[in-house]
């Protein structure tokens, strides 16, 4: 093993494949690791100031161990490339360890998967520029959305992270994919008359700096700014109650994360996670409508065009499961969950490729891929054509904050803008706005969905499960939808 | 492996040579998390468990090096803890800082306070990683209090260790401190097919194991799952309501805690009352309204980091500053606002020490930058039972044992969304009334609810919320102005 000027490190994946012996010799029925080496360097400025720059790089191991039935897993952070080794059989020892400490639970099962043994690269056009030019970037960036009028605080970020996962098994995977990412986010604060609005968006892709150059992060500053400036100029807040409800793709991002993606996790159908995310109401409804029939929705994280840079997208989980489209709601019936190969095996299903972990220091969790609702075939394929006969509506555009029981049952979803709707036309700005349902009713009530021109998928690059919480990246998005929901206004 | 002290030691040593270098701060952090996660799981009507069925141990370490030069800050953070690894550290940190344009804001590292540290011993067995066997016996007690067939358990028992060490050149050091704790989250829910008939939550904490009691905390979620609901939901409208400790520590932690920062109010995210001022140096800052009136005359707030028992303590923060305790909100009234070294200096205030770096692993992270939180945020106890709080409240009144999802419905904003994720009451004719937790959404406005405080409960409980770093010490609260809502239901 060497250690690399990048600061990630070379590993031997013979010393993965040993330590799995070793892990069959302390007494694991299955055991895997995970090592992960990255490198990181990002900067942000404020109000055209670069503030911080900051660099970092580590790996960690984490190995998951079953043993008298139960899980043991423990993870350490490698201090230098001669104590990996030292690390890696300290981390299998104490997992098997804990595992046969609750050999008086039930016993966990796994569903059989194929192991692979596979190295995938990383797919990138051009390397991220250097930290000088990274610095440039983002002064540039924030002294732009700054001059703009009552904008009293701008915020712009850039950074690139690159990664490399193993993933080894008793049962003969060896699995690398390496990673390049880059991204940021830009933030604009205005105030006027005592009046304040913040307007967030991140941008960000698994890729390189091409990327960045396609968003065009210039000119998404100046839209933040733009927003933030309208919404404490000319927005106001939106009469509370029940009307039609016209939701943007940058908005179904958030809806179809919140009342689809998270209930459709079988850990949280089997009730794994009624301490922490909570449960799904949906749990025994498997085959029964519960949408409008214009309502598809899938999980994707299969390497295609229309997935490329976005974070739910791989090749492998982080149980050495190919990556797959798994069906959620097709026309509007209850159809597939994610699972993992624990949740697949209790449930009869076949594991999803969903089992993800944000880092290798960590158990790996379902989560979310590349999860949309689908447009549909011959729908409209503009907004325009969406609203055309709507009288009185509200149109919801980039969302900002959810709330929602912990069955996903009733919910309420904020966006930064939202806009009135009159006799088929977009009309006034309004702020501080909320979209308010039942998951069910809304579904069911939602009548027009747009064509594949209105369909657009977004990164999220937050989402937390879990205890301790992980915040993962993952994808999504979906075409324009029109339903019925309350609108609630807010301070 | 080098320990905590010399490495700090090595780290200071390499910078001070860098040329030019005018402030230097190391700092490395040991966090371990050792947990075992209970839960029930339900396939196809089958009840597998309760159990434990993951115990894991996290461990990490981290170290940063800060380099000051002409009034730009360089970070660098790694895992890697070998000389030519630190060397490429502090090397990688002064070219960060040479990268950056000299920041105006910047006036020093940390300075001694001349406040004396309050030692709080830690857990050896905790510190030693040896919690594991304990725990699963703590959770082992737990599990066999479920006495029904419908009823689950799930939730974690854990303890946790954070080592810091830390110095810069103006003289503030941490030759060594340790903060353990542990906690017991459980959480109990009734459950008939998909539906949760009755929720409830069961906490127990301290910073020692011997004083860990999951039993007790099982037996407090347990006594209200038993309860059977007389009501499916509770009309909307408007209402009093009497949030317990649980609900109480999650509007604080989302609605509160954030607010009383000083960088947040700088960044315009804090909802506090501020007005645009000028510094001494000629910049212009949203600077808070100190002795206003920002809730009602019975209440106050309270930070406190050296309660010998409680978890959040804290005996310095992560810029080397011993913590003590400051009263941020005394009858009603502002009157101490949270800060790191950084905003405080710009601000010309003195630190309040309450610079910690928490991220997305458990402990204190040196790969985070220090951003103010609470430790312990301590609501004291009025003068009222529990009975007198019910028959003091008129009108139509809730009592809500436990928030969900307790949300801002923008940054910065007043406004927030939550549900009952627990069994609550509706009091009718003086009697509490249980009703079915998820029965509503419920909206409000922190200010209106600080604003609306009639009343204070006489027992304290200590809380904290899913992925808090802060604990909550508080107890029953009377307020008003909260509504029910019952979306697409109420037309």
């Amino acid at each position: 093993m060497a250690s690399k000027e990048s600061g990630k490190l070379d590993i031997e994946t013979d010393l993965l494949k040993r330590a799995m012996d070793l892990a069959l010799e302390h007494g694991a029925s299955y055991a895997d690791v995970r090592v992960e080496t990255y490198i990181s360097e990002g900067a942000q400025a404020e109000n055209g100031l670069c503030k911080s720059v900051a660099k970092g790089a580590g790996t960690s191991v984490g190995v998951r161990a079953l043993a008298g039935g139960s899980w043991g897993f423990a993870s350490m952070d490698v201090p230098d490339e001669h104590g990996f080794k030292g690390v890696l059989d300290d981390s299998i020892a104490r997992a098997v360890r804990h595992a046969k400490a609750q050999t008086r639970f039930p016993e966990v099962k796994l569903a059989k998967v194929k192991p692979v043994r596979k190295h995938i690269k990383a797919e990138f056009e051009r390397e991220p520029i250097d930290l000088d030019a990274k610095v440039k970037f983002v002064q540039e960036v924030s002294k732009a959305a700054k001059s703009m009028e009552t904008i009293v605080m701008s915020l712009a970020e850039v950074y690139h992270v690159d990664s490399t996962k193993h993933f080894c098994s008793t049962e003969g995977a060896l699995i690398t994919q390496d990673f390049l990412r880059v991204g940021g986010d830009i933030l604009c604060n205005a105030h006027r008359s005592g009046q304040s609005q913040t307007y967030y968006k991140p941008y960000g892709a698994l890729g390189g700096w091409e990327f960045i150059e396609r968003f065009d992060i210039e000119s998404l500053a100046l839209r933040v700014a733009n927003m933030s400036r309208r919404l404490v100029t000319e927005a106001r807040v939106p009469k509370s109650g029940l009307t039609t409800v016209v939701t943007k793709p940058s908005f179904n991002m958030l809806k179809v994360h919140e009342i689809v993606g998270h209930p459709v996790e079988a850990d949280r159908v089997l009730g794994g996670e009624s301490a922490w995310a909570g449960r799904a109401w949906w749990k025994d409804l498997q085959g029964k409508r519960v949408a409008s029939p214009l309502v598809t929705a899938v999980s994707d994280a299969r390497p295609m065009e229309k997935h490329k840079g976005f974070y739910g997208t791989f090749a492998f989980d982080d149980e050495g499961v190919p990556a797959q489209r798994v069906v959620h709601l097709q026309n509007g019936i209850l159809k597939g969950f994610l699972h993992s190969r624990q949740t697949a095996y209790l449930s009869g299903a076949r594991p999803s490729g969903a089992m993800r972990a944000n880092h290798a220091g960590l158990m790996p969790m379902i989560r979310m891929t590349n999860t949309y609702f689908e447009p549909a075939t011959g729908g409209p394929s503009t907004l325009e054509e969406c609203i055309e006969d709507i009288k009185d509506g509200v149109l919801m555009g980039h969302q900002s904050i959810p709330s929602i029981d912990s069955r996903r049952y009733r919910f309420q979803i904020s966006a930064y803008e939202a806009w009135e709707i009159k006799n088929g036309e977009v009309g006034g700005l309004l702020k501080n706005t909320a979209m308010m349902g039942t998951t069910p009713e809304y579904l069911k009530s939602i009548n027009i969905v747009g064509g594949p021109k209105t369909w657009e998928l977004y990164q999220i690059p937050n989402c937390g499960k879990g205890d301790p919480m992980q915040i993962m990246r993952l994808s999504n998005g979906g075409p324009i939808m029109v339903g019925k929901a309350c609108i609630q206004g807010g301070a | 492996m080098e320990q905590l002290p010399e490495i700090v030691d090595m780290l200071l040593a390499l910078a001070k040579r860098a040329h030019g270098v005018n402030e230097v701060e190391a700092y490395v952090s040991r966090n371990t998390m050792t947990s075992v996660r209970v839960e029930t799981l339900r396939p196809k009507g089958r009840t597998v468990g309760p159990f434990g069925q993951q115990l894991f141990t996290l461990q990490n370490w981290e170290a940063s090096i800060k380099v000051v030069i002409n009034k730009a800050v360089g970070v660098f953070s790694t895992n890697y803890m070998t000389r030519p690894a630190l060397q490429r550290a502090v090397d990688m940190a002064v070219r960060n800082a040479r990268a950056m344009a000299p920041d105006p804001d910047f006036v020093s590292l940390a300075r001694p306070t001349g406040k004396r540290p309050v030692a709080i011993a830690p857990d050896p067995r905790i510190l030693k990683g040896d919690a594991g066997p304990t725990l699963v016996d703590q959770v082992e007690a737990a599990t066999a209090l479920i006495d029904e067939k419908d009823l689950d358990l799930a939730g974690s028992v854990m303890a946790v260790s954070a080592e810091v060490c830390m110095a810069n050149t103006n003289g503030v050091s941490i030759d060594g401190s340790a903060d353990t704790f542990t906690v017991a989250a459980l959480t109990a829910e009734r459950v008939d097919g998909p539906e949760v008939v009755s929720s409830g939550v069961g906490w127990s904490s301290s910073r020692k194991i011997k004083q860990l009691d999951a039993c007790a905390a099982a037996q407090d979620a347990l006594t209200w799952a038993r309860m059977r609901p007389e009501r499916k939901t509770a009309p909307p409208g408007e209402y009093n309501v009497i949030l317990g400790p649980y609900a109480v520590a999650d509007l604080f932690d989302n609605m509160l805690s954030n607010a009383l920062s000083l960088d947040r109010v700088y960044y315009g995210w804090s909802w506090l009352p501020s007005d645009f001022k000028e510094l001494p140096t000629g910049k212009k800052v949203r600077v808070p309204r100190m002795n206003e009136r920002i809730a009602s005359e019975a209440v106050t707030i309270i930070d406190d980091p050296t309660m010998k028992a409680a978890m959040g303590s804290r005996t310095y923060d992560d810029e080397g500053l011993p913590t003590y305790r400051k009263v941020l909100i005394e009858k009603g009234d502002l009157k101490e606002i949270l800060s790191s070294s950084y905003y405080a200096n710009l601000y010309g205030r003195e630190s309040t020490a309450s610079g910690f770096r928490y991220g997305l692993r458990p402990g204190r992270l040196a790969s985070c930058e220090p951003s103010s939180y609470p430790t312990n945020l301590i609501m004291p106890a009025g003068d009222w039972t529990y009975d007198e709080l019910i028959e003091e409240s008129k009108g139509p009144t809730l009592v809500i044992p436990r928030t969900w999802y307790t949300y801002p419905t923008r940054y910065g904003g007043t406004g927030f969304s939550s549900s009952n994720r627990s069994t609550c009451f509706l009091i009718e004719k003086g009697k509490a009334v249980p009703v079915a937790p998820n029965a509503f959404k419920l909206s409000g406005d922190i200010r209106k609810f600080l604003d609306g405080v009639q009343a204070v409960g006489k027992d304290v409980k200590v809380a904290t919320t899913w992925a808090a770093s802060s604990a909550f010490i508080v107890p029953h609260v009377l307020s008003s102005g909260i509504r029910v809502e019952k979306p697409q239901e109420q037309k």
